[in-house]
């Protein structure tokens, strides 16, 4: 068991008798100009009139009443700064979204781009092309499915010389 | 909060650009407006089936020089029995296909098998090629030796009927032929391939 004497001493009490010093009279001049103008912003104050209020409830008075609307104003009028904000946002990316679809559409119709490979590879299509006559009434399947065959293997080696970019 | 806002704005419009150009590009146009379809470029799969049908003509001359007519004709149920793509050339060698397979079972006497051939290859070749003529010119010799069956064997009103729809399937066949040859001679060569 610890001896109390042991314990280290409490800090010395202010005296509640000693003259008021220089910080605690501005505080005080601060807190009685607060209470005479509610427009002055002090939480002092404020926890002073709502006791006040707690205790003896009473009207407004006009400077209060004044001062409270100008507050709840200013509220708003932050908060309509902001709606113009995101308003704004919002208008200057749907025009540069605008902008930038009409200016692809440009340059893909202006230039021929790197892709154009890809319009210029041989496509499906008749081979009827392929035959300056009329079929013989019998025979000739092979040797039509043979130039049919050797015309296609053509086209797809000029497809994938395309694909490569070499041709 | 208010740099959430612009963020998401930015978003939106990024978005919309990205779709712009989406549409423009050449990749997929799926959910564009205006998305036309294209005839697909040759490409492996084509050739593969053209390679396979080239094949199997070819063991069908085989197997027909060697008076293997059922087996040549199996080689061409093979050929147009392949899987394939969706090419206009499939259409005309599975048709032309049809053809040969037509008059395969007509010199075997199997008119309807012959019938059933020309049919399936005419659903394939809607327009004047050289192909839908060939396979008319099949069919109108199929009723012609339907015909003669008819006479023989003493039918001669049914045989009458059948040789005028070999004359008429005959004459059609003429017709799509000098269309194309028509069409031909107006492109002046310019559709003709190497």
């Amino acid at each position: 068991m610890s001896d109390p004497r042991d314990r280290p001493e409490d800090p010395p009490q202010p005296d509640p008798d000693a003259p008021a010093t220089d910080e605690e009279l501005a505080e005080s001049a601060k807190l009685r100009e607060a209470l005479e103008d509610p427009r002055r912003p002090n939480d002092d104050a404020e926890l002073a009139r709502a006791m006040s209020s707690a205790w003896s409830p009473r009207d407004l008075t006009a400077e209060a009443h004044r001062s409270l609307v100008e507050q709840a104003l200013l509220h708003h009028d932050a908060r309509r700064r902001r709606q113009r904000v995101i308003r704004l946002s919002f208008g200057a990316s749907a025009v540069l979204a605008l902008a930038a679809a009409v200016l692809l559409y440009v340059r893909s119709d202006r230039q021929p781009p790197e892709t154009v490979h890809v319009t210029a590879m041989a496509v499906s299509r008749s081979t009827q092309a392929l035959f300056q006559d009329p079929f013989a009434p019998s025979g000739g399947e092979s040797a039509r499915i043979d130039r049919i065959a050797m015309a296609r293997a053509a086209d797809l080696r000029d497809n994938e010389f395309a694909k490569w970019g070499v041709r | 909060m208010k740099l959430g806002w612009l963020v998401l704005a930015f978003a939106v419009g990024g978005a919309t650009a990205a779709l712009a150009a989406g549409c423009r590009g050449e990749g997929s146009t799926a959910g564009c407006p205006s998305a036309q379809p294209a005839a697909p470029p040759i490409d492996e799969a084509l050739m593969a089936f053209l390679s396979a049908a080239r094949a199997l003509h070819h063991e069908a001359d085989v197997r027909q020089s060697a008076n293997d007519t059922a087996g040549a004709i199996a080689s061409l149920e093979r050929l147009v029995a392949l899987p394939a793509p969706g090419a206009v050339e499939v259409d005309e060698v599975i048709a032309d296909a049809r053809a040969r397979l037509a008059e395969l079972r007509l010199g075997q006497g199997d008119v309807d098998g012959a019938d059933r051939d020309v049919h399936a290859g005419l659903q394939r070749v809607k327009g004047p090629t050289y192909f839908r003529g060939h396979l008319l010119e099949v069919e109108g010799l199929l009723e012609e030796a339907r015909a003669a069956a008819l006479a023989d064997s003493g039918k001669s009103e049914e045989a009458t009927r059948a040789r005028a729809k070999a004359v008429n399937l005959l004459e059609e066949a003429v017709a799509v032929q000098e269309r194309v040859i028509d069409r031909a001679l107006a492109d002046g060569g310019k559709d003709g391939e190497r």
